[in-house]
């Protein structure tokens, strides 16, 4: 390969030193990004989604001791390794970040203008002028009208929804190459919800920029990502396209998940058939499967080895069980 | 099926790196606080029996003596003070009424400051207002110059130390309080418990006040040092405890003067009194740790 | 009519032996009066419901609302924040005063009573909140959190309050043998098993469930809906169910009923309203639930043209029709005059309603954003 990829993170793992030792926020996760391409990762509370992606730009929980391992290469270069002043380089000019909360992401004593005009002129050459000016452009192209007269209000003068464009607005302003939006859709309404996810989506194709959606729900991902990828327990369980994903699941759990979404052609009392047990909140080390004790196909391969997670195949998978036992069990689960 | 356990502890050990190591002490050191509240404790109810000579019996010539010097009385632990005296019998006499005045004080004031805080947050309206302007009302005033007075019209002793000192605390005490219920009273669980039925007695007792106790038990670990040492200024210019009744404070306010020659007289018992503060402070947290699991 | 679906019969709950243990003759037995008597569990107005804002303006929450639960059946109530769903949830509770109109529970005419008078009444009124977390008393061990209730009325005793707590726990998919823990040691969704065990110890007539599972993880959301539906079952509780999401909502509830600034736009069985939605806001809030398939895109641009912007402020409502600013059939009329809710379809109570002046030509010519 000539040109490297865009982002190419390599069995990266993020420690956490407790009270009570040391907990996995993920364990060993790989993975790679195209430019231009929109990557999903799903997975619930705990999963390590969110954790891979603030370890992208060195941005951790305050009062952790984090021990990093593995590599994360933005275009060749070492993430895992800059200086906090190189880091700072990149957050924000090269990697854009939308945040869960529009409500605290934003200083509510200092004007929209201010957020967008200062962030560019860290970043960038312009001037105050000419960044005044681009910032009134991103506020039309984030669809927030009246944007001469917006730059000039404070935050808590939005709404969730506006607050959120703002958001995004914030985080694309110095042209970024990856736009990571962790939950950004999550608090909001759900036809607000939408209108976020399509303007998303139509902002990736028009600065051919590259996305990670990270979320719980598949419906977000089925809606704005090409290739998706489900996190369990610290770890990658299952990777393909967007389609193939959702009609084919490969993992155990990927199945469970697809399982309990929306399906309004059912009878609407029927009943839900949800994964047992929960997720674990704390990731030790431990042998074999970590879906392995939720897992209703588990047998005692599955609690002695891990299943590895091929890095070739555009579908790939981390199970042991065969596709079509899972099917199969799938069907049953569904006829019911 | 919410209550599967999670995964099972690791029986092959840590890969990468080994545990933090955890200190031994961690999580056992509360007896040692238990122990030295048990000491006080024991000084305050026996202290004449426990007290290795007499605290009163003055000897000129052994004035101002360092800790662990010998005389022909024995050993003076702590040395001795201006007159001669045994320091740590004096420490030791000293606890009974030290502690007593403290805790009383300081309960009082805490029972005062909750009711006003906890009517003033709950009730809120006028109650509020008029509670509100009280404590404002009280903290603009220069309390100690004001306590001297009262102290010198009552006459100083010890009941009407105990019904002044908590003059001294219970308006940030209702402060506190007041916020503290202004934030439980629109918890959902306090919500919840309205919904479920609950009167206003209920909700005070079988909510707010437990989930006020955390709150309180600091405020007591801070106001009763700063009631100590209220008694202490007081009785040293002597609208407080007199001789020959003694308290730390009262030992602390002696030894002032000698700071420079004598420093034992001003440190030791300054040392009591942070051990006992200490002491509940560490043991309140514990306690506090072991409700929540 | 969907409400006799799941009314309990003959497969009877293995915790009536409870109701029994009441005092005697305080109340009939609810389960033979629910079949003597078809009125509704709650029966409300024309409520109305204020808030003064900071700036000392009134904003109207609920404007003038009418509802009914009937016994043993769910009400879902959809919509986005700041339509007033949660208002009207707790105006239902008496948690916050009412500026107009009535609420009639079981019989019973709720406005105007004292807090004294309400006491007796909540014992068949109770709720389940959004955040589990806070709403259990973090100091209390859950056998007594579960019991709370029976307590304040002085219900049962000791003896008799600790194996309901332990048979409660039990029935909630809670492990008996942790009675004695205290909430923070529970995971989001244990805690919201053990609050809705609490809701349930005195048998209420109705259950208010404010977005009882938006906080929880998706599989655990599963799981508590499953719960909620088995403890309808069992109990014949009736729910009124609150969200913003109708994807959670369609499994429990038998009608639904859709709310945007303060108004019911809509109101219909529940495989009504999925199957066939005539308000532009019902379809839109339909298309906004994002199926894992391909055609997940699609919704984007119908939600897109169904529901452009944002919903106004309620310092700030639209004249006439309250859509009207986001609508795409919008025209004079709509700013002009507001809608009623009419009905459209079936009978005087199961019926469909809408609050919509073009709702024929809307079905006509809206995008079939249909919830298959």
């Amino acid at each position: 390969m000539t040109s490297p990829r865009l982002l190419e993170v390599d069995n990266l793992t993020v420690c956490f030193s407790t009270s009570r030792g040391e907990v996995y926020g993920t364990d060993d996760v790989s993975f790679s990004l195209d430019h231009g391409e929109t990557l999903g990762v799903v997975g619930e509370s705990g999963s390590g989604k969110s954790v891979t992606a603030t370890s992208l730009i060195g941005v951790h929980p305050p009062l952790t001791r984090v021990r990093t391992t593995g590599s994360a290469k933005l275009e060749g270069r070492d993430l895992l390794t800059m200086s906090e002043q190189e880091l700072r380089a990149v957050r924000g000019a090269e990697i854009g970040y939308v945040f869960q909360d529009p409500l605290t992401a934003l200083n509510p004593s200092l004007t929209v203008g201010h957020h967008l005009v200062e962030t560019m002129l860290v970043h960038t050459d312009m001037n105050r002028s000419a960044a005044r000016r681009r910032a009134a452009e991103l506020l039309d192209l984030v669809g927030i009208p009246n944007s001469a007269g917006a730059l000039d209000s404070y935050p808590d003068q939005f709404s969730g929804g506006m607050r959120q464009r703002v958001l995004v607005a914030l985080a694309i302003s110095c042209r970024p190459k990856l736009l990571i939006a962790d939950e950004a859709t999550t608090a909001l309404d759900p036809t607000v919800q939408s209108q976020i996810l399509a303007l998303l989506r139509s902002l990736c194709r028009e600065l051919s920029m590259a996305m990670i959606m990270i979320t719980h729900d598949f419906g977000v991902i089925a809606a704005t990502c090409d290739r998706v990828q489900v996190m369990y327990a610290g770890r990658i369980v299952e990777r393909g396209p967007v389609a193939d994903v959702l009609a084919h699941p490969g993992h155990p759990y990927t199945a469970g998940l697809l399982r309990l979404a929306p399906r309004f052609e059912l009878n609407h009392h029927h009943r839900l058939h949800p994964i047992p047990g929960r997720a674990p909140t704390v990731i030790r080390p431990q042998p074999g499967c970590r879906f392995a004790p939720r897992c209703e196909l588990a047998d005692d391969r599955c609690e002695r080895e891990v299943p590895p997670l091929s890095a070739d195949a555009a579908h790939t998978h981390a199970c042991w069980r065969s596709s079509a036992e899972l099917a199969a069990f799938t069907e049953d689960r569904t006829a019911e | 099926m919410d209550q599967t356990p999670a995964p099972p502890a690791d029986p092959v050990p840590a890969r990468r790196t080994p545990r933090l190591r955890r200190n031994p002490l961690r999580g056992r050191l509360w007896v040692l606080w238990v122990a030295v509240l048990g000491v006080i404790a024991l000084w305050a109810v026996a202290g004449n029996l426990l007290a290795p000579m007499d605290p009163y019996a003055q000897l000129p010539a052994v004035r101002l003596l360092p800790p662990l010097a010998r005389t022909e009385a024995g050993l003076h632990l702590l040395g001795t003070d201006a007159l001669g005296r045994d320091l740590f019998s004096q420490i030791v006499v000293a606890s009974r009424l030290t502690l007593l005045i403290g805790t009383c004080a300081t309960l009082i004031g805490l029972a005062v400051g909750a009711v006003v805080g906890i009517c003033a947050g709950y009730f809120g309206g006028w109650i509020d207002r008029v509670a509100m302007r009280l404590t404002e009302a009280q903290t603009a005033m220069p309390m100690f110059l004001f306590a001297i007075l009262l102290m010198a019209v009552a006459g100083p002793s010890v009941a009407n130390l105990i019904a002044l000192l908590p003059t001294f605390i219970w308006p940030t005490v209702a402060r506190v309080i007041r916020a503290e219920t202004l934030r439980l009273r629109t918890e959902p669980f306090v919500v919840g418990a309205i919904a479920l039925g609950a009167n206003r007695r209920q909700v005070v007792f079988n909510h707010l006040l437990p989930n006020l106790t955390p709150r309180l038990a600091v405020l007591f670990v801070i106001d009763v040092g700063q009631i100590v040492l209220a008694e202490a200024g007081l009785s040293f210019l002597g609208a407080g405890v007199q001789e020959p009744d003694l308290t730390w404070g009262v030992l602390i306010a002696e030894g002032r003067p000698y700071l420079a020659v004598a420093w034992w007289l001003t440190v030791m018992p300054g040392l009591a009194l942070a051990a006992a503060v200490l002491s509940v402070s560490m043991l309140s947290r514990e306690m506090e740790r072991r409700s929540q699991t | 009519m969907t409400r006799t679906t799941h009314q309990p019969t003959d497969q009877e709950p293995a915790g009536l032996d409870n109701r029994a243990a009441r005092p005697a003759g305080r109340r009939p037995a609810p389960t033979r009066k629910r079949q003597d008597r078809p009125d509704p569990v709650l029966r409300v107005r024309d409520l109305v419901v204020r808030h003064s804002a900071s700036t000392g303006a009134e904003l109207t929450a609920v404007d003038g609302i009418d509802l009914e639960v009937r016994a043993g059946e769910t009400l879902g109530l959809v919509g986005e924040s700041g339509c007033g769903k949660s208002s009207l949830a707790n105006a239902v509770l008496r948690l916050i005063p009412t500026a107009g109109g009535s609420i009639c529970f079981d019989g019973t005419e709720l406005v105007g009573r004292s807090p004294a008078q309400m006491r007796d009444i909540r014992r068949d009124l109770q709720v389940v909140f959004q955040d589990p977390r806070s709403s259990l008393d973090p100091r209390m061990r859950l056998g007594a959190i579960v019991t709370e209730a029976l307590r304040l009325h002085g219900l049962n005793n000791r003896r008799e309050r600790r194996r309901i707590a332990l048979q409660r726990l039990a029935e909630v998919g809670i492990d008996p043998a942790l009675a004695h823990r205290r909430p923070a040691q529970l995971s989001g969704g244990q805690q919201q098993r053990v609050a809705l065990a609490r809701a349930l110890v005195t048998q209420p007539r109705l259950v208010v469930l404010d977005e009882p599972v938006s906080a929880l993880d998706v599989s655990v959301q599963a799981q508590v809906i499953n719960l909620l539906q088995d403890m309808q079952r069992t109990y014949g509780t009736a729910y009124l169910f609150i969200a913003h999401n109708l994807a959670v909502v369609r499994h429990l509830s038998h009608r639904v009923a859709v709310m945007y600034l303060g108004k019911i736009v809509e109101q219909a069985p529940a495989h009504n309203l999925f199957r066939r939605p005539v308000h532009p806001y019902t379809k839109a809030l339909i298309a906004s639930v994002l199926p894992p398939r391909p055609d997940a895109r699609a919704r984007l641009e119908a939600v897109r043209r169904l529901a452009p912007g944002e919903v106004p402020s309620l310092a700030a409502v639209p004249s006439g029709c309250r859509y009207h600013t986001r609508c795409p059939f919008a025209d004079t009329t709509c700013k002009a005059v507001e809608p009623t809710l009419v009905r459209i379809e079936g009978d005087h109570a199961g019926g469909h309603r809408v609050a919509c002046h073009h709702w024929e030509r809307v079905q006509a010519a809206a995008p079939q954003v249909q919830a298959r």
